[in-house]
């Protein structure tokens, strides 16, 4: 109780003047609150009742109304702003008059500024856009990381050629290496086309890379040259189609059936 | 006494100095035909105000120098200037790849473009289309490649005598073939 009637101290209900932390809730708090800076005599506000009443109220609502602080700190601001204006009389000396009258109009270079649909172009200054020349210096050390950059990505290459086993290339050097690729190949398309009569060329790779591609794309064109299979496309860069040759596949059944196999 | 605001306002706009602002701000070479659309000069009173421009620049006392390339104008900072000033424009007037193009075919000059391009890639093509087109490089047709070398504008630019003074610098490094 005793509280609340020291949050009350300066507010209007108590002594018919001053401001309250009630009041920097209301809608029309920033017009109050001019009018008891500016029209009405600021040392009659306790600022340090204010912010004591402001505390209270933060700690009852938990210190979570920011809005309700951000007023406060302005409230604060305004009213001892307005108290110093107040004692120390620094109010504006009044103008000279006829002084202006005297002087030619343009004098001062700033009239055309008093115009308020005047409003002033900007000029942005025009800049160069900073290049020069490349020195001799530049050009050798450009030279060596250009050397540098080569040796890694040689070296990269040679890496990953010793590390993978799928190296571009046939490897018709190594002919029996050949051979297994083939017949494990043609014995894909041949497990595959037990679900369908033909087998697409993306569902025979292992990887989706373009030396796996054009690796299966070889061992494919192998295959057909020995008349094992035959591949179809029905449009540029379409979907290779592959299935066995009737031959083949007849073969296969005869294998099926008691035939050697591959 | 003459006041150099006044003297702005005033709006000189004399040939040399309109060639001189535009120089100035373009940030590429400027084509001698636009300086004669800004000036309404001839193209022989163009190249009068060219050389009298260069002939002022070529005092000791200045530090720019003005440089024609393929009938394209530009300022450039004198050389003997340029380590000095160069941290003040970081950006070179080629891209960090089409100069390690220019590189390997300066320190290999003459050198086949499928070499070039051994070493640096596919994207050597285009440098080297764009390195010809400025003057840096000439191509002549070796078999079913090119044969690339640099040109007096190369030396020019670099102001070497020859390639010789390039790789005899103290830190040249090796080229491709070594």
């Amino acid at each position: 109780m005793v509280e609340r009637e020291r949050d009350d101290l300066g507010s209007p209900e108590t002594d018919g003047f001053g401001v309250s932390v009630k009041d920097l809730s209301r809608p029309d708090w920033r017009e109050r609150l001019d009018d008891y800076a500016y029209n009405e005599d600021p040392w009659k506000v306790s600022v340090a009742d204010l912010a004591s009443g402001f505390m209270r109220e933060v700690d009852e609502i938990g210190g979570k109304n920011l809005e309700l602080s951000g007023r406060m700190v302005l409230t604060c601001a305004v009213l001892l702003r307005a108290k110093a204006e107040r004692l120390g009389g620094r109010e504006e000396p009044p103008e000279e008059e006829g002084f202006e009258e005297e002087i030619e109009p343009g004098f001062w270079g700033y009239e055309e500024f008093e115009n308020e649909s005047y409003i002033p172009e900007l000029e942005l200054p025009l800049k160069r856009m900073s290049e020069r020349a490349v020195t001799t210096d530049e050009l050798s050390q450009a030279f060596s990381s250009a050397v540098e950059v080569y040796e890694r990505r040689e070296e990269r290459w040679e890496t990953e050629e010793e590390d993978s086993p799928y190296g571009w290339g046939m490897d018709l050097d190594n002919e029996d290496n050949f051979r297994v690729k083939l017949q494990r190949l043609y014995r894909k398309v041949k497990n595959k086309l037990s679900r369908g009569k033909e087998v697409l060329f993306s569902t025979l790779l292992d990887r989706d890379t373009k030396e796996e591609k054009f690796n299966t794309f070889m061992e494919l064109l192998h295959l057909q040259s020995e008349g094992k299979v035959q591949c179809k496309q029905d449009r540029p860069f379409g979907e290779i189609k592959v299935e066995l040759r009737e031959d083949e596949d007849t073969r296969n059944q005869d294998s099926e059936t008691g035939g050697e196999d591959e | 006494m003459s006041n150099p605001e006044l003297d702005e306002m005033s709006g000189s706009s004399s040939p040399k100095s309109i060639i001189e602002a535009a120089l100035f701000l373009a940030s590429e070479p400027v084509p001698e035909s636009e300086l004669q659309d800004l000036t309404g000069l001839s193209g022989e009173e163009l190249k009068d105000v060219l050389e009298d421009m260069r002939r002022d620049l070529s005092h000791p006392d200045r530090g720019l120098k003005l440089s024609e390339n393929n009938g394209k104008w530009r300022f450039k900072v004198k050389r003997a200037l340029l380590d000095r000033v160069k941290y003040l424009a970081p950006h070179q007037d080629m891209s960090r790849g089409m100069l390690r193009t220019l590189s390997v075919i300066a320190y290999n000059s003459p050198v086949l473009q499928k070499e070039v391009v051994e070493i640096r890639g596919n994207g050597a093509y285009d440098h080297i289309d764009q390195l010809i087109d400025r003057n840096f490089v000439k191509s002549e047709k070796e078999g079913r490649t090119k044969l690339l070398s640099v040109t007096q504008y190369f030396l020019d630019y670099f102001e070497l005598d020859d390639l010789g003074e390039l790789r005899e610098k103290e830190d040249a490094p090796e080229n491709i073939s070594s």
